[in-house]
């Protein structure tokens, strides 16, 4: 009887596991083979999830490399709510309170953001640092999250600003380098693609992708940052001294045509720049045109001399000041009779200056201003370049070959004139300016290295020897630029003084200074611009923009160990820029 | 006579049998496997993540600390630090710098035009700043 029972449960049991273990055999069988994608679908969207990894933008160095950063991505975090169950916890109020100060925001902007009871996910403030995440951690605030993300950082604040320019809030360049290099700069998205278990919780043996974020490209910059410190000191000290409207100044290797500093004035914080205008984001010594007064005469002689029309003693008669041509009176600012080509240049006179483009006439001298760069674009490798204006000869009156020789009815960017003035530096080889000196992967393999550039030659050698010596005489006591000497050294350069136009004219009250010039004047190796628009109440160029050349020549000499002409014999063993 | 204990071999025999033992003790055996294995590989996994998120952190507190010391040795801030503790540096005069050409160092070779060199480099004029 025990026998029989006991077997009778037995097969019970047995059946009712067969019936279990069948049913779920059934089952597993229904599921991996009866309507399988529908199932399959299910559950591989339940169990798979797919993340993107934000690429790392590359870097910007200065000339000098890794030591001096001038850009990179910082990891940071962005606060992240749950109002939803805030919302049902009834903490929005007190978590408004509590997080208010630490986020630097107003409770009822937290709150607004909170009281969303349909969302889980309300991003309460991007890319905050370490630090207010500690505060936060430490308020032990529940439903408020972290997520990363990374911000664009310029350790620099506004030096440098409108070179390096800015990286927007979707990681995109939006001016300067971070635009012109975007290509190379931004990272590459990692993905992975990871399967979930029932608990959510990641099966790290069934990864089905790990691609880990590619990091962008390095630029290194031609910019040294420690003379880009000197210039945009002495801009700043300019500025505030003439009560200036703006100011801006390029310092530029005359043999290679790489760009060592770049300024402008106004300028702005680079890691702030929702909040700048329009006015101080443009780069007004590539983006600003200005009637460079002056400063074109050199251009003028220059062309006259390469045409053998005129030689440095060859004497012409001023007028005593004022000259009436073309039915419009051309006033010197001193009265001069006689004055030799080198004193034209020496002493800025106008009247000389606009004969000898008289006699080199309209088409000549527009063809050497063109071939100055004059009227086109230099072709940095910056955004936002101007090509200025000169007029083709057809436009021309009676009165624009007199004008434009002397800077007047042409404009100019500062870039435009200071690879001219290089030119003349350079032996009469003009040279494509340009700030990217390299780029390399994040492996360290160059991907491009920039090799300095001939645009053309528009002097012979000897015209520009010549001309650099009638330039230096300029500096010298009698001529213009007293102001723009550098002990120890010989400098070459021009200033310009140019009334703005106005409707009807030219203003009597608001000018543009300006001074360019190259040094050591016998074998020049860097050239620098200095441009101040409205200074008041000086406004000559002398004056205003020689003394900040000055300035700026002084400490490049030394920062950048430029030996004077006086002591080149001598072989040098220290190191060169 | 001696009597067989059929009974109890009978029940042993009938009431487990051999094959469904088995069953019962591997199948726990294997489930303790699985499980011992599933929290190994938890246990690894986690390790993993949280090594993975501290390799994460260092590269920020790296990025944090570099952003920091390049904005503190930046020009500018330099240049505040200098003012703050009432320090003046200033660039040598041309007249101050010495340059040392080829020949110097080949003179250099030589006692007697070494002692001469030294005498002319410590004539230089000196700035004297932060006396």
């Amino acid at each position: 009887m025990t026998d029989a029972g006991t077997r009778r449960r037995l097969f019970a049991i047995v059946v009712i596991l067969l019936f279990v273990w069948g049913g779920l055999a059934f089952r597993l069988l229904q599921l991996h083979i009866g309507s399988p994608d529908l199932f399959r679908e299910r559950l591989a969207r339940s169990r798979n999830q797919a993340q993107t990894i934000a690429g790392i933008r590359g870097r910007i160095y200065d000339r000098k490399g890794r030591d001096n950063v001038l850009a990179l991505d910082m990891a940071m975090k962005d606060v992240i709510a749950d109002p939803a169950r805030i919302l049902t916890n009834g903490q929005v109020r007190t978590i408004a309170e509590k997080l208010a100060p630490v986020l630097g925001m107003t409770a009822a902007d937290l709150e607004t953001h909170l009281n969303r009871p349909r969302r889980h996910f309300e991003k309460l403030k991007a890319s905050v640092p370490d630090e207010t995440v500690r505060r936060i951690q430490a308020l032990g605030i529940p439903d408020i999250y972290f997520a990363d993300s990374a911000v664009r950082r310029y350790p620099q604040d506004s030096l440098l600003c409108h070179v390096i320019g800015f990286a927007n809030v979707d990681g995109v360049g939006a001016c300067g380098i971070e635009q012109v290099m975007n290509g190379h700069l931004r990272g590459k998205s990692g993905h992975v693609e990871i399967q979930l278990d029932g608990a959510r919780r990641e099966l790290y043996d069934r990864r089905k992708e790990d691609v880990a974020p590619v990091v962008g490209a390095d630029v290194y910059l031609t910019i040294d940052q420690q003379l880009q410190y000197f210039v945009e000191k002495a801009l700043d000290q300019a500025m505030a001294k003439h009560r200036a409207r703006g100011a801006w100044a390029i310092v530029q290797s005359v043999g290679t045509g790489e760009i060592l500093a770049m300024a402008s004035r106004p300028a702005f914080n680079v890691n702030e720049f929702a909040s700048s205008t329009e006015q101080q984001r443009l780069n007004c010594a590539i983006g600003s045109v200005y009637e460079p007064g002056s400063t074109m005469k050199a251009l003028t002689v220059s062309g006259a001399l390469n045409e053998a029309l005129v030689k440095p003693s060859d004497v012409l008669f001023c007028e005593n000041g004022s000259w009436l041509h073309a039915g419009r009176l051309l006033r010197d600012t001193h009265s001069y009779g006689s004055l030799s080509v080198a004193e034209i240049i020496k002493k800025s006179s106008n009247i000389g200056a606009a004969k000898i483009a008289l006699m080199l006439g309209e088409r000549r001298l527009s063809a050497y201003l063109s071939s100055f760069g004059i009227g086109s674009k230099t072709g940095i490798d910056l955004p936002g370049e101007e090509r200025g204006i000169l007029h083709s000869v057809d436009k021309w009156s009676d009165l624009s070959c007199s004008r434009i020789a002397i800077g007047q009815g042409v404009a100019v960017t500062a870039m435009q004139m200071l690879d001219a003035y290089c030119t003349i530096a350079n032996d009469g080889v003009r040279m494509r300016p340009y700030v990217v000196k390299r780029v390399t992967g994040s492996s360290g393999a160059v991907l491009f290295e920039q090799q300095p550039k001939e645009l053309g030659r528009p002097i012979t050698r000897e015209t520009a020897r010549v001309m650099a010596k009638l330039l230096q005489g300029v500096t010298e006591d009698g001529g213009t630029a007293v102001k723009a000497r550098v002990d120890g050294y010989t400098v070459a350069g021009k200033t310009g003084t140019a009334q703005k136009p106005v409707a009807g004219g030219y203003s009597t009250t608001d000018f543009v200074a300006s001074f360019v010039g190259f040094l050591p004047a016998e074998r020049p190796q860097i050239g620098i611009i200095v441009v101040v628009d409205g200074p008041q109440p000086l406004h000559v160029g002398g004056l205003v923009a020689a003394p900040v050349f000055s300035e700026i020549a002084a400490q490049s000499v030394r920062y950048l160990d430029i030996v004077p002409a006086t002591r080149m014999a001598v072989p040098v063993v220290a190191s060169r820029w | 006579m001696k009597l067989q204990n059929t009974k109890r071999a009978v029940s042993a025999k009938g009431i487990v049998p051999i094959r469904l033992a088995i069953l019962i003790v591997l199948a726990p055996a294997l489930c303790l496997g699985y499980l011992s294995l599933d929290s190994k590989c938890e246990a690894m996994g986690k390790e993993l993540k949280a090594l993975d998120r501290e390799i994460v952190d260092l590269n920020r507190k790296c990025l944090n600390e570099e952003l920091r010391w390049m904005s503190m040795k930046s020009p500018g801030e330099i240049d505040k630090a200098l003012r703050r503790w009432h320090l003046t540096m200033t660039w040598p005069d041309e007249q101050q710098v010495v340059r040392v050409s080829r020949s110097d160092m080949n003179d250099a070779l030589e006692p007697g035009r070494r002692m001469q060199r030294i005498t002319q480099y410590v004539q230089v004029g000196r700035i004297r700043v932060n006396d």
